[in-house]
């Protein structure tokens, strides 16, 4: 009655991405999968799900209640996927069809696998959502996944999975996109489907305070070359230890601005009373739905500035407004004085999801070089400095300068990140915009670009305007935090204060949450 | 969705006044007088003179324009100059094979085109799929009059299945029309038919390769079912738009077809009007065109919005 993977090895091409795997997973047990990005992690996932492309070359046994599942065939596989194994998927944004609503949605696996009727199926998927914590969920039932945040849109990818209770789930970086509060909802969530339905869950994660909170009874380490070691608690513990010592080594003391921001210089970026605001058909626009409201706050040179709060609370509408991406409906955004149209150059941004921020088909030096056109005409260069510059930036985010030749694909995640980076120092802006830059990186990757960050703030003394969800780094990080809830600022303050003495019972709610996971 | 129809709906109205004024002025008041030019070079002073009356030239353009559009409204698309008959009586012939025939190679393309791009879809890289793409490739390269001169050949000559051209009349009976009507809808269908597998087969992989087709099969939806409810909504978008395009150009451009069918289309009445400086049978053809081509790019335009939720939001 459990699932188990014996003497798996799988390859693309003549790269070997497993070698030689074997665990096992019984119901009610919680496995931690952990291991660097880039390491097969998914693909093991994607394995047992039978769901690899057929690129893929396997050989060895994954048996479910006796069955090989290597040999079985389409129909028998649509039985057991969805409702024996199923799978959260770790992209929340493209793991949903744009163009269903999210109650047929859930409500398909009910269809496929009970011949329920489609009231029924629609009350079940009602159910399963308010399970993981939408409150009113009825009204979420015709919404559409682009109404929803990432945070929302991950929560629907849960209620799919666990809609038809399957046996043994398998969750692929189910809170990478979660703020503190609903990652400790999913946590708990998890832990009772395995301890009261003795759901066998195969978690596979970076984020170790979380894989530690799951109080998992074996914890698997992926190594990046495809040979899997096990282990107890105590080794997670020490694979987290030996990654926070490198984390802490690489965060200088300095990390923060060592003087505080001289008050009487004029702030980089100016926000005042910026509202922004849908008006959504039918329901008129006597209730227009606030994005953002009555926001104000400004950050000085080489400050650097975090802004937290859950998901769907206006972080990210906020950045695209300030980023010009937004149209504000009232308030303006100002940089150096000036609005945004003008000041272009002065700001760039690193986005939260590496693979999709750059077009696959330029190479690297054309990616990295695009913001020069910014600059003015009398000032451009030509393509000799332009090659020069790239090669200076790419060494300086630590990578080499040969590898302005290459396309994106041919990079992981950390890498991709540090080339968005090199792309947004380009212009040596006085601000940068990270959203949630860090959150799809593993333990080490995330150590690297940090103290990049750390480095480069120090040398140009830039600003950073922080988005993220993740307080622990927000804590280490950031010079004063400001803290959102359902699109107005409730608190800000600096980081010390904040976390020591939190005043607005929301910012309590959020460092609670961050402290019980912390504790596991 | 309301709101939206009525944007659409507005913008669909100001789209044809647009095209009405571009369309009168461009006929009516370029430099020349146009009864001059719809006479020829023989004409008498007092036959001009009277044509100039009858076209209402001796009364400023936008008054012209306006006594046009009112025409328009009632129904009157006024006088045929060569033919003597008015012109919503020579159009309404002419449109009873026009459109046939359009929907006709319409159908032949969806009900054919459809299938085979999702099957290429489905067998890319084996023998069946490369022979499906083959065909494509040789439906686009191949001249239209030249594969329609082959058909007549082929199931006309040899084998006289169908007639070799020329049009029954409706009066005749639905089946002869259909047979008369046939192989131009081959012929007129085979290229489109190729471009749309081609489409079908390029958007479903790509919406079979997207995250959601995955998460669906993961949730133990079978194949079958994934394609059909997640693949094939999604790609069915941008097909939307090539059929409407099609379907507009088969309206007007079928007039190499129409020659060699002997069909009596309104390809053919645009071609001969031109030939014999009937401007007002140019004006009433073209500006009933444009009428269709608009009001065909409204309806896809609301097809596309009722599949994909994330159009709608945009124009509210």
């Amino acid at each position: 009655m459990s699932l188990s993977v014996e003497h798996f090895s799988l390859s693309i091409g003549k790269k070997m991405i497993l070698q030689d795997i074997s665990f096992s997973v019984s119901p009610g047990e919680v496995v931690v999968l952990v291991g660097e990005s880039g390491c097969g992690k998914s693909m093991t996932a994607l394995a047992i799900m039978r769901l690899l492309s057929e690129a893929c070359v396997e050989t060895g046994r994954i048996i479910l209640d006796g069955n090989d599942l290597c040999r079985c065939r389409d129909p028998e596989l649509f039985r057991i996927r969805g409702r024996d194994i199923s799978m959260i998927f770790q992209e929340p944004m493209t793991a949903l069809n744009p163009l269903m609503t999210i109650g047929n949605q859930v409500a398909e696996a009910l269809l496929v696998h009970c011949q329920a009727s489609h009231i029924d199926a629609l009350h079940i998927a009602c159910k399963t959502l308010a399970e993981v914590g939408f409150q009113g969920a009825s009204d979420f039932l015709g919404r559409y996944p682009h109404e929803l945040s990432g945070g929302q849109r991950q929560r629907v990818c849960m209620a799919m999975a666990i809609a038809l209770c399957p046996r043994f789930l398998l969750a692929d970086e189910p809170t990478t996109a979660l703020d503190a509060v609903s990652r400790l909802h999913i946590c708990k969530h998890l832990r009772a489907l395995s301890v009261e339905q003795g759901v066998g869950i195969l978690l596979i994660t970076h984020d170790l305070g979380f894989a530690s909170a799951m109080s998992s009874d074996q914890v698997l380490i992926l190594r990046t070359d495809g040979i899997l070691e096990s282990g107890t608690k105590q080794s997670l513990s020490m694979f987290m230890h030996h990654d926070c010592v490198s984390v802490s080594a690489d965060f200088p003391a300095s990390f923060r601005s060592s003087l505080p921001p001289d008050p009487s210089l004029p702030p980089v970026l100016e926000v005042r009373d910026a509202v922004c605001e849908y008006v959504s058909f039918p329901s008129s626009s006597l209730f227009p739905f606030f994005a953002v409201k009555d926001v104000s706050f400004s950050i000085r040179k080489g400050e650097i500035v975090a802004l937290v709060g859950e998901s769907g609370c206006g972080k990210s509408t906020l950045m695209r407004a300030i980023l010009g991406l937004e149209t504000l409906s009232a308030g303006s955004v100002r940089f150096d004085g000036a609005p945004i149209d003008l000041s272009r150059r002065k700001v760039q941004a690193v986005f939260q999801d590496p693979y999709d921020s750059f077009n696959p088909r330029h190479r690297v030096d054309r990616l990295v070089s695009e913001p020069l056109f910014l600059l003015d005409r009398d000032r451009s260069l030509c393509s000799a400095e332009r090659a020069i510059l790239v090669e200076e930036m790419l060494e300086l985010v630590g990578l080499s300068a040969s590898d302005s030749r290459k396309y994106i694909h041919e990079f992981s995640g950390g890498q991709r990140q540090r080339i968005s980076i090199a792309r947004a120092l380009i212009l040596r802006p006085l601000l940068i915009v990270l959203d949630e830059a860090t959150s799809a990186l593993d333990v080490r990757s995330r150590s690297h670009i940090l103290s990049l960050l750390s480095r480069l703030s120090s040398h140009f003394s830039m600003a950073y305007l922080l988005v993220s969800h993740d307080l622990s780094l927000v804590s280490e990080v950031a010079d004063r935090v400001l803290v959102m809830k359902a699109g107005r600022l409730v608190e800000e303050g600096t980081t010390a204060q904040l976390f020591a003495q939190p005043s607005h019972p929301y910012t309590r709610d959020l460092l609670d949450a961050m402290r019980s996971l912390d504790r596991g | 969705m309301l709101h939206f129809f009525w944007w659409r709906f507005i913008s669909l109205l100001f789209s044809l006044a647009f095209a009405s004024i571009v369309i009168f002025f461009i006929l009516d008041t370029l430099p020349g007088d146009p009864a001059a030019f719809m006479l020829g070079l023989n004409a008498t002073e007092e036959t001009i003179g009277a044509l100039r009356e009858k076209l209402h030239l001796d009364v400023s353009a936008v008054r012209r324009y306006f006594i046009w559009i009112g025409s328009l409204l009632t129904g009157d698309f006024g006088m045929s100059h060569t033919y003597q008959v008015p012109v919503w009586e020579l159009i309404k012939e002419r449109i009873f094979v026009s459109f046939p025939l359009a929907f006709y190679a319409l159908l032949l393309s969806i009900f054919i085109g459809f299938p085979l791009g999702v099957l290429a879809a489905q067998c890319n890289q084996t023998f069946l799929g490369t022979v499906i793409i083959g065909t494509n490739q040789l439906g686009v390269s191949v001249p239209e009059f030249w594969f329609a001169i082959l058909l007549v050949f082929i199931f006309s000559i040899l084998l006289s299945w169908f007639p070799s051209g020329g049009f029954p009349g409706w009066s005749e009976g639905f089946l002869p029309v259909m047979k008369s009507l046939f192989l131009p809808a081959v012929a007129l269908s085979f290229s489109r038919l190729s471009v749309l597998a081609r489409v079908v087969r390029f958007s479903l992989q790509e919406a079979m390769s997207q995250d959601y087709f995955r998460t669906a099969l993961a949730k133990g939806v079978p194949r079958s079912r994934a394609i059909w409810y997640h693949a094939l909504r999604n790609a069915i978008i941008p097909l939307i738009s090539i059929l409407g395009l099609q379907f507009s150009s088969l309206l007007a451009g079928a007039i190499v077809i129409e020659n060699v069918f002997f069909l009596p289309g309104l390809g053919r009445l645009v071609f001969q009007a031109v030939t014999q400086r009937d401007l007002i049978v140019v004006r009433g053809v073209v500006m009933l065109i444009t009428f269709a081509v608009i009001v065909v790019t409204f309806l896809v335009e609301l097809s596309c919005a009722a599949l994909d939720p994330r159009l709608r939001k945009r124009i509210c």
